[in-house]
């Protein structure tokens, strides 16, 4: 004899006949016999005519370019996690080697050093310190939230953030592929080349968007990316060992993967003045 | 993709193939993604789970020793990282109240009012579930796994499986007539 929860615990099973045919006549047997279980069984019926109706998939919310770039994004922190599990120890025989065994150039090394990072910060006060004129534009901005140019404004930005994060992820592929293995990975490269593509497409409409003045310094950036996405997305199986040496040849030297890495830093670091802004308001 | 091509994919892998664990990602990012949003209800939570996930099957899949199935020890890999993230959440913001009269659900209730989507209000009686019935509601009856292989992704018994299913069902049931009554 089956218990009453037994039976209901199975009746998923048996509504979608899977089932071993004793189980299945047992519980038909049970049914027969007992008006609970029977008025569970229609509630489950009605319930799979209710959430019979599946959801879309959360993956199609993601557009096409995410998932080709996915690996990517997963190998790039795989890579990463590796260098900041080495870096201790790297960090451990410099010191190692400056407090020990070179204490007089130590010195020299770490003031050249310090001298470096001054240099860089007020580098990066310069760049970040607003002129009266940004400053106007800004509170202009704050104050024209619910105008419909800013909105698009910000929403070309959002986009060419995305984009700027999406052509970071392949750059970073392209400069850490290994040019001896690229015959066997012919794969990889067409991938990256359909990446490119769409980037490149996704690059001009962004470029045509930007249109601010105070925004000529993203355009410029997306403009140069949009070029070197070009020569990936033109880059031909037969050469491609030259190819990629001149596309990474062209990061490097334009400086690139820099430019973009300043551009993250300013657009977060603007989002927190803003929200600093917001709190001062509210207060 | 068959079975075959699978194994080989995974013995590649194992071997160092960086080629083959790509292809092995591309094959079920979309699947560790879905399950990981089941759990997390987040897109931006989903996308990080979902990249760990790949992270943590790199470092050990020359422990994986095909005594289950590749998907099960996949799933079961996201669904401790997608638990693990829901307990930091909870840790951190105690976000996920109980959500039976959100103001999330009400206007996603009315949204699916004025759009007619039907689908629209069954997510959202799906995630106001309790986790483990979401996870089991989610495996069982959304990805089509067998109450023995959930009971494997989700390391607990074949009853528990077939409890949470169908509470997790009545559940749902109970909602969506609730929300379909414009009651809410």
């Amino acid at each position: 004899m089956r218990t009453h929860g037994t039976v209901q615990e199975n009746l998923y099973a048996y509504l979608h006949a899977e089932l071993s045919a004793p189980d299945r006549l047992a519980i038909e047997k049970h049914l027969r016999s007992c008006a609970r279980c029977g008025k569970e069984l229609e509630s489950m019926r009605e319930t799979m005519d209710l959430v019979g109706l599946k959801p879309p998939k959360p993956s199609q919310h993601r557009n096409e370019l995410y998932w080709q770039l996915f690996a990517e994004k997963v190998e790039r922190r795989i890579q990463s996690e590796s260098t900041e599990v080495e870096s201790p120890a790297l960090v451990g025989r410099l010191v190692d080697f400056l407090t020990e065994n070179q204490k007089p150039f130590s010195f020299g090394f770490i003031s050249a050093l310090s001298l470096g990072l001054l240099a860089l910060a007020v580098w990066g006060l310069w760049i970040k310190a607003p002129t009266p004129d940004q400053i106007a534009s800004n509170s202009s901005s704050v104050g024209a939230i619910g105008s419909h140019a800013n909105v698009e404004e910000t929403a070309m930005e959002v986009r060419a953030e995305n984009y700027l994060e999406q052509s970071k992820t392949l750059l970073i592929g392209i400069m850490n592929t290994d040019t001896k293995s690229i015959v066997g990975s012919k794969s990889s490269l067409d991938r990256q080349r359909a990446i490119s593509k769409t980037l490149v497409r996704e690059s001009q409409e962004i470029s045509s968007g930007l249109t601010d003045p105070s925004q000529q310094r993203l355009r410029e950036l997306v403009g140069d990316l949009g070029l070197i996405l070009i020569q990936i997305a033109n880059l031909e199986s037969k050469q491609s060992v030259q190819g990629v040496e001149i596309v990474k040849g062209g990061v490097e030297r334009n400086g690139i993967l820099f430019k973009i890495n300043v551009e993250e830093i300013q657009r977060a670091t603007r989002r927190s003045r803003t929200k600093g802004t917001e709190k001062q308001s509210t207060i | 993709m068959s079975a075959d091509r699978e194994r080989q994919l995974i013995l590649d892998a194992q071997g160092g193939s960086h080629a083959a664990f790509r292809e092995l990602v591309e094959l079920h990012m979309r699947q560790v993604y879905d399950l990981a949003y089941g759990f997390v209800d987040d897109h931006d939570d989903a996308d990080d789970v979902a990249q760990e996930v790949f992270v943590k099957v790199y470092h050990a899949l020359k422990s994986f020793r095909r005594e289950s199935g590749f998907s099960t020890w996949l799933y079961r890999i996201t669904s401790n990282c997608a638990l693990d993230r829901l307990k930091q959440r909870k840790r951190s913001l105690a976000r996920f109240l109980p959500m039976e009269d959100s103001h999330a659900t009400r206007v996603a209730v009315h949204q699916a009012a004025d759009q007619n989507e039907q689908s629209v209000l069954i997510e959202r009686s799906l995630h106001e579930l309790p986790t483990l019935q979401r996870a089991v509601v989610i495996l069982r009856h959304m990805d089509g796994f067998s109450t023995k292989q959930v009971s494997d992704i989700l390391k607990c018994s074949e009853g528990t499986v077939k409890t949470h299913l169908h509470r997790g069902l009545k559940k749902m049931r109970k909602k969506l007539a609730h929300l379909k009554d414009g009651s809410v």
